[in-house]
């Protein structure tokens, strides 16, 4: 680093130490907090909205306003994984898998206390990294070409095979169906519409959001409405104690930071890998190499939360710098900044570098110094978050469920995302209780159309050859040996080939097996559909059907015929080979405080007809009056709560969504049918 | 094609603001033409007394931020003040299918009494006409308002390392183009172009947004691109122009912009030979260069839609508005009005069904 580099950096102190400056990125930080704890609004629109105040401002100032939010939105967003299991952004899936068991043991506090102070350690290391590689940047950039980017994200993949667990088999096929939800839509190679249904919601493909919130959030909300507890059940913890303790272990765990912080800001350069992957991929990497992780890892071990998070807040160092070197957004909120770009007359390119490098500095203080005030606010707070996991059910369960639906719908803002939130939900409940892992789903379903993408790209250009290609090599060559290494050691906790095929005898199937029967029809009918397809539309799709299909088959020989040696438990309790196992399932599970099978579909039924009428309230009377109704007949009939807590509770989330969804967001709401009927009733809001 | 012709008046006046004052007139006159045959002047009063304290939604089409919500947050700022009345507007995002599905739902689903507008991307003017799937309305119905900017010269951008030096070299030798999608632009370009004028671009699709797509370029993963424009070519990779990285050899559009003409660069248009080839590729270019249509839904009071077309009128040639988009917008200030896109869009609709069903043909890739 140079003597002018330097000066600049040191120059950019200066700047965003104005008083002024430092107000608008705290403001920044507050708002960011805010958007990241809500589940739904994330970056993207929470940048949208600020963004028109920043027309006004001089650069530094505006561009530290827009940092300040997007650098705190993976530290708020922690906040409702870890208390509720509903990540608040897409960011921190991963961080409910160990996070929401930490609060269901008493631990909110010392996960949350964990979670900010691995937050604020890799925000600032993704700041230095890229306040350090600055001159490096454009050289950096250049190196990554399209099969540069496809080995990448056949690196993100591989992280399937860890993250399914003692599932591989079943981890492999939610991978697949992840891809194939990743190409519903139109497709860039031939501009074909792939199982669009005909409906305009579905051609640019599944929103992300409602797919993570039905994925994540609901299969955790609805575990919580019918075992009717409370989330934490040991109500005696110090939360203070618990927060020192948290603190510690992220110190103590200085080397998983800096290594989560590496893959956080390196990924978060590469355009298209967001911050819906980065997590996983961290948190896959500590599974793979942190000491005992395999028998913890999933049931409240503070690493998981640690890894996750300390990745997903480097990942802004890293997201400015395809953004600041060549103007290609590194996530979709950079783009937003780019627009930021425009109107202050700032050209992304070599000039970032040479003449505006005091600007690029004060970018990556603003970066620094948003993750400390962050960090800090959400330290400060953190008591009283930890304090709502002790409420009953009855309270949390109506008023979570509610913004959760609203935060989905804000997606594309239409009944196609309430509806992918359902489906979702279901199907992430089923594969919750049936014991399938989730996260390969989500990795399958954010990388898919980024493969399908690169590889034609890579293959019209290069043929085979790309592979020759130093870095593509190194990052092939780690891919394969990562998706095998898992694959591998659960054969060998099988006991090798051998023994599993001493014990194969006649199959025998139990009625959770329901699921490997809907699939294969599912996914049989999926590759015959696809048939007629061009062939550069279909040549994905159909290899990834096959596969799955494959594995299905593979998995369900695998259960059905050695399960001889296994008791026949309930059949949708455990349909798995639950043999001495030191390995687990890499996955949150549902546990049942021993509440037999009938009963808990009872209650899951009772539970969907809640959510029926739900869905017929809003189609009837709009969605803030159902919200107030839902939360008030929830709190009523479920536990009889009393009318004074129950009405300010109502009222105060009624308002609150009113406020920030009509109001600050101004949302375009469905119609409703009393709105439709009398035309004056619409001066309620969203009727 | 009146929309053409003032085009290439107003483009060889050069600075599309120094231009206003005759284009105001026109433009006023027009209007004028119109409010009067529409009938009498009472007519504006009841239009005021019907937006008098109501609120005006305006239905955008494109995803929150961005440059085309800049533009809007502008326009309906000072939109507000020209419309009788003086509603208030309220700008509410329904991103989604490029534009199209906000389309279908103000034209089919939401009110027509003029208290919603919509503002659209202009591919949707003839996407009905290109018969692209998923399209719910026929745009001769629908009531254009205008269009208050319009997009810079697009070109056929080149590394000079490339296998073909020029246009004329592109006809001889195959180079590849980079694209997001078989239905981008730059895609429909490349096939409408090897069709008419025999070059042999090569399409590689899959780049994710144009800024990906340049990074390629300057990696050397492609030879070039296609649809870029000028006047952001000079401000952001002027660098590479000036090194002789670059270069660009081709103009993309009807009327040519006198600094790439001054440096030799030739219209695509002139390679192409056939008449009927000539009017495919004007409409084409020509919607692009229309950027985002402001439109009320079918079956709105012809009064209102008078009121409103004059508003927008009056907006884009208020000088406030223009003194704010100068200083802060990339967009140049530049009015197409409603009539002129109904224009644009019947003469579209006049070409014989066996011409565009070819057209619909090459620019989908059928053998293209």
């Amino acid at each position: 680093m140079d003597f002018g580099t330097l000066q600049a950096a040191w120059d950019a102190i200066g700047m965003i130490m104005d008083p002024m400056r430092l107000l608008m990125l705290s403001a920044g930080v507050l708002i960011g907090l805010v958007v990241g704890i809500i589940p739904g609004i994330g970056g993207l629109a929470g940048t949208a909205l600020i963004l028109p105040f920043t027309f006004t401002m001089d650069p530094a100032t505006a561009l530290a306003f827009l940092l300040g939010l997007g650098s705190v939105i993976t530290t708020g967003d922690s906040i409702p994984a870890i208390l509720f299991g509903v990540p608040g952004t897409a960011g921190s899936a991963a961080t409910v898998v160990d996070g929401y068991p930490m609060t269901k043991k008493g631990e909110a506090g010392r996960a949350l206390a964990a979670a900010y102070l691995s937050s604020l350690l890799g925000g600032l290391f993704g700041a230095a990294l890229l306040g350090l590689f600055i001159p490096l940047l454009r050289p950096f950039v250049l190196l990554l070409g399209s099969p540069e980017l496809l080995a990448m994200t056949l690196f993100g993949i591989s992280m399937v095979s860890v993250l399914s667990g003692s599932a591989p088999l079943r981890g492999l096929v939610a991978a697949c169906l992840g891809i194939l939800f990743a190409m519903v839509g139109s497709n860039p190679q031939t501009g074909s519409l792939r199982r669009t249904l005909d409906l305009l919601y579905l051609y640019d493909g599944l929103p992300l959001l409602p797919v993570v919130l039905g994925i994540f959030a609901l299969p955790e909300l609805f575990d919580l409405a019918i075992s009717r507890t409370s989330i934490a059940s040991n109500k005696h913890t110090d939360t203070r104690s618990g927060m020192a303790q948290g603190a510690r272990d992220v110190l103590k765990n200085w080397w998983l930071v800096i290594r989560s912080g590496c893959i956080g800001s390196g990924l978060g350069a590469i355009p298209g890998i967001g911050s819906a992957i980065i997590d996983w991929v961290a948190y896959g990497h500590a599974v793979r190499t942190e000491k005992g992780a395999s028998e913890t890892f999933g049931k409240g071990d503070v690493r998981g939360v640690i890894a996750s998070e300390s990745a997903n807040n480097a990942r802004e160092g890293g997201v400015l710098v395809p953004t600041i070197a060549f103007g290609v957004p590194g996530s979709a909120a950079m783009a937003l900044l780019l627009s930021a770009f425009i109107v202050h007359g700032i050209v992304p390119g070599p000039a970032m570098l040479t003449t505006n490098l005091s600007l690029t500095y004060t970018m990556v203080w603003s970066v620094a110094i948003a993750n400390i005030l962050g960090a800090g606010l959400c330290f400060a707070l953190s008591g009283q978050f930890a304090k709502l996991a002790m409420l009953r059910y009855t309270i949390i369960f109506p008023i979570v469920f509610g913004i959760t639906f609203i935060g989905a719908y804000s997606a594309s803002r239409s009944w196609g995302d309430i509806a992918t939130l359902l489906i979702f939900g279901v199907l992430g409940w089923t594969m919750k209780r049936l014991k399938w892992p989730r996260p390969p789903l989500i990795l399958g379903f954010v990388l898919g159309s980024l493969i399908e993408q690169n590889l034609f790209v890579t293959f019209s250009i290069y043929g085979f050859e790309w592979l020759l290609r130093p870095i593509v090599a190194v990052v092939v060559i780690l891919s394969v040996i990562g998706f095998i290494r898992p694959l591998v050691v659960e054969l060998r906790a099988e006991g090798g080939i051998r023994e599993m095929a001493r014990q194969i005898s006649r199959p025998r199937f139990y009625p959770g097996d329901i699921l490997y029967g809907v699939l294969i029809v599912l996914l049989v009918a999926m590759f015959v559909t696809a048939l007629p397809w061009q062939t550069a539309a279909r040549t994905g799709p159909l290899f990834v059907c096959g596969a799955a299909i494959l594995c299905l088959v593979a998995s369900l020989a695998n259960l059905s015929m050695r399960r001889s040696s296994t008791h026949g438990d309930d059949a949708l309790k455990s349909p798995t080979v639950e043999k001495v196992r030191r390995s687990i399932h890499m996955d949150l599970t549902a546990e049942d405080d021993g509440m037999g099978n009938a009963h808990t579909m009872h209650r899951a039924g009772r539970l969907f007809a809640w959510v029926l009428a739900f869905l017929a309230c809003v189609y009837c009377i709009g969605m803030i009056p159902s919200v107030f109704a839902f939360v008030v007949l929830f709190m009523r009939v479920e536990n009889r709560e009393r009318w004074s807590l129950v009405l300010p509770l109502a009222l105060g989330v009624a308002l609150f969504i009113f406020l920030v969804f009509d109001q600050v967001l101004s949302f375009p709401w469905p119609d409703s049918l009393l709105g439709n009927l009398w035309p004056a009733l619409r001066a309620i809001p969203s009727v | 094609m009146e929309f053409l012709k003032r085009l290439t008046r107003n483009r060889t006046s050069k600075a599309s603001s120094g231009s206003i004052g005759r284009r105001t007139v026109m433009a006023a006159t027009a209007a004028t033409a119109m409010a009067l045959a529409m009938g009498p002047a009472a007519q504006a009063d009841e239009v005021a007394d019907f937006y008098a304290g109501k609120t005006v939604t305006l239905i955008t089409g494109f995803p929150p931020g961005g440059p085309a919500q800049a533009s809007l947050d502008v326009f309906i700022e000072h939109l507000q003040n020209h419309i009788p009345g003086n509603p208030q507007i309220v700008a509410r995002n329904m991103p989604g299918a490029g534009t199209l599905r906000a389309a279908n739902y103000v034209f089919n689903a939401a009110e027509k009494d003029g208290t919603v507008i919509g503002l659209f991307s202009a591919n949707i003017l003839l996407a009905h006409l290109w018969e692209q799937t998923g399209v719910e309305f026929d745009p001769r119905e629908v009531n254009w308002l205008g269009s208050p900017t319009r997009r810079p010269t697009a070109i056929a951008l080149f590394r000079t390392d490339a296998p073909a030096k020029t246009f004329e070299e592109a006809m001889q030798v195959e180079t590849n183009i980079g694209s997001s999608g078989a239905g981008a632009s730059s895609s429909v370009y490349a096939r409408l172009l090897n069709a008419t004028t025999g070059t042999k671009f090569n399409l590689v699709l899959g780049y994710e947004g144009n800024p990906r797509i340049l990074l390629a370029l300057e990696q050397g993963e492609i030879h070039g691109q296609l649809g870029y424009s000028w006047a952001s070519l000079k401000e952001r990779q002027g660098h590479l122009l000036d090194s002789g990285a670059w270069h660009v050899i081709a103009q993309l559009a009807i009327v040519p912009e006198p600094e790439l003409t001054e440096m030799g660069v030739p219209m695509a248009l002139d390679y192409v030979k056939d008449e009927m080839d000539k009017r495919i590729m004007r409409l084409v270019f020509g919607v692009e260069e229309m950027s985002r249509p402001y439109a009320l839904p079918p079956g709105v009071p012809a009064d209102r839609v008078a009121a409103l077309r004059q508003a927008v009128t009056d907006t884009v040639n208020d000088p406030a508005y223009i003194a704010v988009v100068q200083a802060k917008l990339p967009d140049p200030v530049f009015l197409t009005t409603g009539a002129e896109i109904d224009a644009f869009i019947a003469d579209a609709y006049s070409l014989p069904q066996e011409v565009i069903d070819n057209a619909i043909r090459i620019m989908s890739g059928d053998n293209g």
